[in-house]
């Protein structure tokens, strides 16, 4: 109860923060506090967050993945050319096909040859970056054509955005995936410690896999928002894109040694930096000013993520 | 003299529970002083707060006539104590001799660079003196957990201490590595050290120890000269009660064979490795440290490959590519590395139990695994072994050694075992829960399993085994029934010397 309650004092913390933000921005430009301008913050916040779900697995695996960002990219072009050629649902469905065989190759590279995820998917990061490149042939390929598309972006059912109930859902079955499933519990535990793991017969290496996986599968996901909101198939998104989600997912409280994620702070990170931006914005502060003050917010979660982290491994070295 | 180090009213208290409440008593100068105590008696906390780890919340603590003000670990070393602690404080990416020097750098050249070969020297020469075959150069990754432990010990003794804290340091140590660790205890002394010594074993706290202390739940309980002791009375100081022993116990072992090893042989590892486990047999497996009885079981289980032999399950031949497939078949694996290989420490008391079992348990539309299951699974292994708990969502490294180990031993048990592999199943755990560790195995032999035991406590494998091979440099070199049992034959063999 009391750990249940001490993950939850995190969330509600964090939780406290985007209200209060969100107050003093609204304070100081009441045009924040528009159903427009909410809509307009969510639909930035399914970006991040949907992909920062999958990054969550990734982490709680003792792993993460640098090369979603050229993933974005990547699938782009892909739905670009597809879907201009072929169609819509032959684009979604390469788009998934091919994320799946780069969360296979990171993967087969982090499990089998034994190198390090950060080096793996760093060079995975300039090779599908690489690719993508010369998919487009250095142009952005428009995507006019294929009206349909635009809902990712723009659609809306009973009145709410489509990425808006994308994120729902991707949350949904992320929780069930993560809380409830035997799947989780070893994707947890081979975080937690490979060594057991491997003692008690799970499949360590797949398991690392299978977050390389479902972090590229999410990345499709945020992939088409992007795409869709600009309507073409372009190589060069989604540079910062890996540092903004992995940014948001240790924001969230997840524990980058692996072992212990935290899927709703993840959620609820994403929204503050949204706000967080959308707020600067809304107020008109210099872009450059906006980095600082990301950074400087970033600053005070982590020290307080650190304070944390030192009192419960005191309490560990106590019972040892 | 007889009140060189004055402990008094010495009280903590983690999140409002004391773990230890107005202890004192004295440890006289030169005198090798035991305290004793179940896990979560309080002893560690005590010895952390002589070594500076922890603050005491009242009393005070007199070394040599002066009070003396213990705040951190710098303080404590300044007071002449030096602490070898329970777990290892050894950085695995260095050599042993940067590790035993850690704190202690040797003199730089005039560029300020170390002087690697005096350093590596300086090492040896306590190494030599300890008689710990370690090369000082080796990366202490690469060496095995009782290596550490001696590495751990001469890390200590550079230090020069006074006082000489030792904290479990056998736990992880073999029969002959205990007694060199004896003969420089008795060295110690007689340099004039003092040493407070600290362990569950009670053979060596009577062989070596002048006075003893018992701690119970975080309060003083006695402190009486070994001489006047038996086992059995610190026993009942310990856990204030009668330990009931089990001296004629049946024999389970039938004639069935339910594991055969033949010629199992991983080059430079082991060689020819023969035995049978019979159904209702503990088997105990004796050895000196690196006598390859682990790896021999490690690659039964499937842990890593073996080049040539077989192995047959019930008269089926078997190879496990992995610790999976062994699963499967009814074999688990108990690792002696509880914290590093053993637990998941992030994860809840409930799922580090159900880890295993969570594979056969009914899901709802395939994957859904409801959680009274989970709980379910708990409750019966927390009836069945006495698991202590704070609630099943509780993390595990909050639990004391013994009570993880019984959830790791419930993790085998939800399984349909057949075959239990325990490395060291009682290690680092107090007496009580070892107890009831030995009447589990009884249980298991009693319906029908074969149990495969390693330990390195002799007393423990004559006492729980029913039969015993002994391995030495990768091969077997002896078996003994339990009517041959006894220590010398097995040391005997160990060595390799045998028939």
């Amino acid at each position: 109860m009391k750990q249940k309650l001490s993950r939850q004092s995190e969330n509600i913390s964090l939780a406290g923060v985007v209200v209060v933000l969100f107050i003093v921005f609204t304070i100081l430009q009441p045009n924040m506090m528009t159903v427009f301008n909410i809509k307009n913050i969510l639909v930035q916040v399914s970006l991040t967050a949907i992909a920062a779900a999958g990054m969550t697995f990734a982490y709680t695996a003792g792993v993460f993945d640098m090369s979603i960002g050229s993933v974005l990219a990547l699938i782009s072009v892909v739905v670009a050319k597809v879907a201009t050629t072929a169609g819509v649902f032959p684009a979604i469905l390469a788009a998934f096909a091919i994320a799946a065989a780069v969360g296979i190759l990171n993967g087969l590279i982090v499990t089998k040859l034994g190198i390090q995820a950060f080096a793996a998917t760093l060079v995975s990061m300039i090779l599908i970056r690489g690719i993508a490149v010369l998919m487009a042939d250095g142009a952005d390929v428009p995507l006019y054509s294929v009206n349909a598309i635009k809902f990712i972006s723009s659609g809306t059912i009973l009145g709410i955005p489509f990425p808006i109930i994308l994120t729902a859902l991707v949350y949904a079955v992320s929780y069930f995936l993560y809380y409830k499933t035997e799947f989780g519990m070893k994707i947890r535990s081979v975080g937690s410690n490979a060594d057991a793991s491997r003692i008690s017969g799970i499949r360590t290496q797949r398991m690392i896999t299978a977050a390389f996986i479902l972090t590229a599968v999410t990345a499709v996901f945020s992939s088409l928002i992007k795409t869709a909101q600009v309507m073409f198939g372009k190589a060069t998104i989604g540079e910062d894109f890996a540092l903004d989600v992995m940014t948001t997912v240790i924001l969230g409280g997840t524990v980058i040694t692996g072992g212990k994620g935290n899927l709703t702070g993840t959620l609820i990170a994403s929204v503050l930096i949204a706000v967080i931006k959308n707020g600067l914005n809304i107020n008109n502060v210099n872009s450059y000013y906006q980095q600082l003050a990301i950074g400087v917010i970033l600053i005070f979660a982590l020290i307080f993520n650190g304070i944390k982290t030192m009192r419960n491994t005191r309490q560990i070295r106590r019972e040892g | 003299m007889g009140n060189y180090i004055q402990i008094r009213d010495i009280s903590k208290k983690f999140y409002g529970v004391y773990a230890l409440k107005n202890v004192s008593f004295d440890i006289a100068r030169g005198s090798v002083h035991a305290v004793m105590g179940e896990n979560g008696a309080g002893k560690s906390t005590l010895m952390k707060i002589l070594g500076g780890v922890y603050q005491a919340d009242g009393g005070s603590i007199i070394i040599d006539g002066k009070e003396r003000n213990i705040r951190s670990v710098q303080d404590s070393a300044g007071c002449g104590i030096s602490v070898i602690y329970q777990e290892f404080n050894l950085v695995p990416e260095l050599t042993v001799a940067e590790n035993i020097f850690i704190s202690d750098v040797p003199k730089k050249t005039f560029l300020g660079i170390v002087e690697k070969k005096k350093r590596s020297d300086n090492a040896r020469k306590i190494l030599d003196m300890l008689e710990i075959h370690v090369d000082p150069d080796e990366f202490v990754k690469n060496l095995s957990v009782s290596e550490k432990q001696m590495v751990e010990i001469a890390k200590a003794l550079s230090l020069n201490a006074e006082i000489i804290i030792m904290d479990e340091p056998t736990a992880a140590l073999n029969e002959e590595e205990v007694r060199r660790l004896e003969e420089i205890v008795g060295m110690l002394k007689k340099e004039g050290k003092t040493i407070i010594y600290i362990s569950h074993r009670l053979k060596e706290v009577f062989d070596m120890a002048d006075t003893v202390t018992v701690l119970r739940n975080g309060e003083y309980v006695d402190t009486r000269p070994a001489a006047e002791l038996t086992e059995a009375e610190v026993i009942r100081l310990m856990v204030g009660h009668d330990v009931v022993q089990d001296t004629d116990r049946p024999v389970y072992a039938s004639e069935d064979v339910l594991l055969k090893v033949e010629d199992l042989t991983l080059k430079n590892v082991f060689e020819s490795v023969s035995f049978e486990l019979h159904k209702g047999e503990i088997l105990g497996m004796a050895g000196l440290m690196g006598c390859g009885r682990e790896e021999v079981l490690s690659a039964i289980y499937g842990l890593f490959g073996y080049d040539s032999g077989k192995v047959f399950l019930e008269g089926k031949e078997v190879r496990f590519k992995n610790s999976g497939e062994a699963i499967e078949q009814g074999i688990c694996f108990l690792t002696d590395d509880r914290k590093d290989a053993g637990i998941f420490p992030r994860m809840s008391v409930e799922e580090n139990i159900t880890i295993m079992s969570i594979r056969h348990m009914k899901k709802k539309w395939g994957f859904y695994i409801s959680p009274s299951q989970e709980a379910g699974q708990l409750k019966k292994m927390t009836e069945f072994m006495n698991i202590k708990y704070a609630r099943p969502e509780q993390k595990i490294s909050y639990l004391s050694g013994g009570n993880q180990q019984k959830v790791l031993l419930g993790r085998d048990l939800l399984l349909d075992n057949k075959i239990f592999i325990m490395l060291e199943p009682t290690r680092g755990i107090d007496v009580g829960a070892r107890e009831e560790i030995y009447s589990l195995l009884y249980q298991l032999a009693r319906d029908g399993m074969g149990i495969i035991a390693v330990f390195s406590d002799m007393n423990e494998l004559i006492r729980v085994c029913d039969r015993a091979v002994v391995f030495c440099d990768g091969r077997i070199t002896g078996s003994l029934t339990k009517e041959e049992f006894n220590k010398e034959k097995i040391l005997t063999y160990a060595a390799g010397k045998g028939a």
